[in-house]
């Protein structure tokens, strides 16, 4: 793909100037999770280092709390 | 002194009373060494994202509190006697730290202006 086509990710949360990733927001936790529950990797998201560390850190917490699952939805 | 938030799941077979009971129960005990319960958010019955203990939905408590460091300790061992919690989690209530440094950046900011 030519250069100029290709978007630039950016990490969301440095856009939205956030200083803490809350492990209690589920919605948000769950845009960064595959529909079978693993973390996206920051080649997908674009986060920034530093904020797809606070990430993961939320996403393990989140899922400790079985808020979001471990893995995909449906466990039987 | 610092400010914590700890959240845990109680059994909700445990009956509306005992989940009252359970959760004074949980507040005394912070009270009672020495911590000061800011706020508490119940988020009640929700359903877990998978079972725990054959159960499927739980009771989300949350409490914020400011107390010394051996709180968070002592309340580990309180949750792992307790039978009817499902899950627990204490971290520091970054939340809640976040809130104030953001106050004093604020006032320091004002500060400097005048010069």
């Amino acid at each position: 793909m030519p250069e100029e086509l290709r978007r630039r990710k950016t990490c969301k949360f440095c856009e939205q100037k956030a200083k803490i990733i809350d492990y209690k927001d589920e919605r948000l936790l769950r845009r960064f999770v595959s529909d079978r529950g693993r973390i996206l990797p920051r080649r997908i998201t674009g986060n920034c280092a530093k904020h797809q560390r606070q990430l993961t850190l939320a996403i393990k917490r989140g899922r400790h709390l079985a808020m979001i699952p471990f893995t995909g939805e449906t466990t039987r | 002194m610092r400010k914590y938030e700890t959240i845990f799941i109680l059994d909700p077979s445990l009956g509306e009373e005992r989940i009252e009971t359970e959760i004074k129960r949980t507040g005394d005990f912070i009270e009672g060494h020495g911590a000061k319960i800011l706020r508490t958010d119940r988020w009640g019955m929700r359903r877990l994202s998978y079972p725990i203990a054959k159960k499927t939905q739980g009771y989300y408590v949350l409490i914020f509190f400011e107390g010394e460091v051996s709180v968070p300790k002592d309340l580990e061992g309180f949750y792992r006697l307790n039978e009817g919690c499902l899950r627990f989690l204490t971290t520091l209530s970054e939340t809640e730290a976040a809130a104030e440094s953001e106050e004093e950046e604020s006032s320091h900011r004002s500060k400097k202006q005048p010069e």
